[in-house]
């Protein structure tokens, strides 16, 4: 069993770990830690809880991805956020629609990675009262939906703070004496880790009727994982950290704990930059 | 697709000028109306211009500016008391009208959107109280001196 790994006793030592950034992902690491039987376990944020990029998430929340390892962390994820349930989660559902030929030959090469992996995707009509006069087709998962992301971040907190983790708001993480840094400052990751190729992008959100886009947006390229010795980080989300933050605090706090994760993260390590690995994942929205 | 002006120069910091608007009406066949919140009703009244759908933000001008034209209303206020607006909208008697400014008035006493956010829920919607930053919750004394059920 993976809890019999040489690091299991992480949890029984006096080891001070830090998470620096109190967003959904901090969030959700300093509770796993906590969950995991870490001891002396910081969340701390130079602002606020939930006062970054967590709050100008939309909350969407989905399992339709183009990788299976993608899907996976938002499968994982989407079981945490039915047992919050409402009102900080709402299974309404996710509705993909194609407008030419081609897009919905794609979609459906995603349902069908998707469908193998056990998300009950289908194709569906367009629903009632949206315009489907272009529409070539649509799928959607009724089990995705919409969440609160500052609502379920302090839930997070208040669950962690609850297991004895100590919450400090207005403190930078290296203002502090740790023996492990968790890294989860969204797109200011690299001021505390210098080494991480992540930086602040200026995204728009515009709400529309249907449009024509291009799906060729930039890269996602999240970093998961041990980045150094005592060094851990969970950044670079481009816009989907939120809703694969369950997983991620689960994978980032098993790592920690207990050496490894249940959870696939090489696709996610720092180091495949150094081989130059392009990251696979094209549905970034 | 249909298009629409939000002029709201408290929030916005400027004005979007009654000229550039009757301009954009000449010459932006898609441009269907407007959405005004600013008030008193010598601000707002200037936008209601012929030929545009004008909503109005303020909930103690709606009754005025519906007699003068406006096609409705786009509030704040009906987000927490949907009835209350739209009876408004429907039937602009005066003392709906000022149902609907005591209702705003007492959220106003707190930072709107958690006032908004903790009566909707003592309402019944399924939602948390929980604001996005910069903004801010109530405090514990706040939620006891807000009375509005």
């Amino acid at each position: 069993m993976r809890a019999e790994g040489p690091k299991k006793l992480l949890a029984k030592m006096p080891t001070r770990i830090v998470v620096g950034g109190a967003g959904a992902i901090g969030a959700s690491a300093a509770y796993n830690l906590a969950l995991l039987g870490a001891r002396d376990v910081v969340l701390c944020d130079r602002g606020e809880v939930a006062g970054g990029a967590t709050a100008k998430a939309m909350g969407g929340v989905r399992q339709q991805f183009s990788t299976a390892a993608e899907v996976r962390l938002a499968q994982e994820s989407i079981s945490f956020f039915e047992r919050l349930g409402p009102p900080y989660f709402h299974q309404v559902g996710y509705l993909f629609v194609a407008t030419t030929a081609a897009g919905l030959e794609q979609l459906e090469r995603r349902m069908a990675l998707q469908q193998s992996l056990g998300v009950p995707v289908e194709r569906v009509r367009v629903p009632e009262g949206v315009y489907d006069g272009d529409v070539a087709g649509a799928v959607a998962c009724w089990k995705d939906g919409v969440a609160d992301p500052p609502a379920v971040t302090r839930e997070l907190v208040r669950r962690a703070a609850e297991l004895g983790v100590r919450v400090e708001e207005g403190v930078d993480a290296r203002s502090l004496d740790r023996d492990v840094l968790v890294v989860c400052c969204g797109p200011h990751s690299a001021e505390l880790a210098p080494e991480l190729p992540i930086r602040p992008l200026c995204r728009q959100l515009l709400a529309t009727g249907p449009l024509d886009l291009d799906e060729r947006l930039p890269m996602v390229d999240p970093i998961i994982g041990a980045i150094g010795d005592g060094v851990y980080t969970a950044c670079g989300f481009s816009g989907h950290g939120f809703m694969q933050s369950p997983a991620v605090g689960r994978a980032l706090a098993e790592e920690i704990v207990l050496g490894e994760s249940a959870l696939d993260l090489t696709p996610y390590r720092l180091d495949r930059f150094a081989g130059e690995a392009a990251f696979p994942e094209t549905l970034v929205l | 697709m249909p298009f629409y002006v939000y002029e709201f120069a408290a929030r916005s910091g400027y004005a979007v000028p009654v000229e550039l608007v009757e301009r954009l009406r000449e010459g932006v066949p898609n441009l269907c109306g407007l959405k005004v919140s600013d008030k008193p009703w010598e601000k707002l009244e200037p936008y209601l211009l012929d030929g545009l759908d004008v909503f109005v933000g303020a909930e103690a001008l709606v009754a005025q500016a519906l007699g003068r034209g406006a096609a409705g209303a786009v509030s704040g206020l009906a987000s927490v008391y949907p009835e209350v607006v739209a009876g408004l909208v429907r039937e602009p008697t005066p003392e709906r009208a000022a149902e609907a400014e005591r209702l705003r008035a007492e959220l106003d006493r707190f930072p709107f959107h958690a006032a908004a956010k903790v009566v909707a829920a003592r309402r019944g919607v399924p939602i948390r109280p929980d604001v996005r930053a910069p903004l801010r919750a109530l405090t514990d004394s706040e939620l006891t001196e807000l009375a509005l059920p």
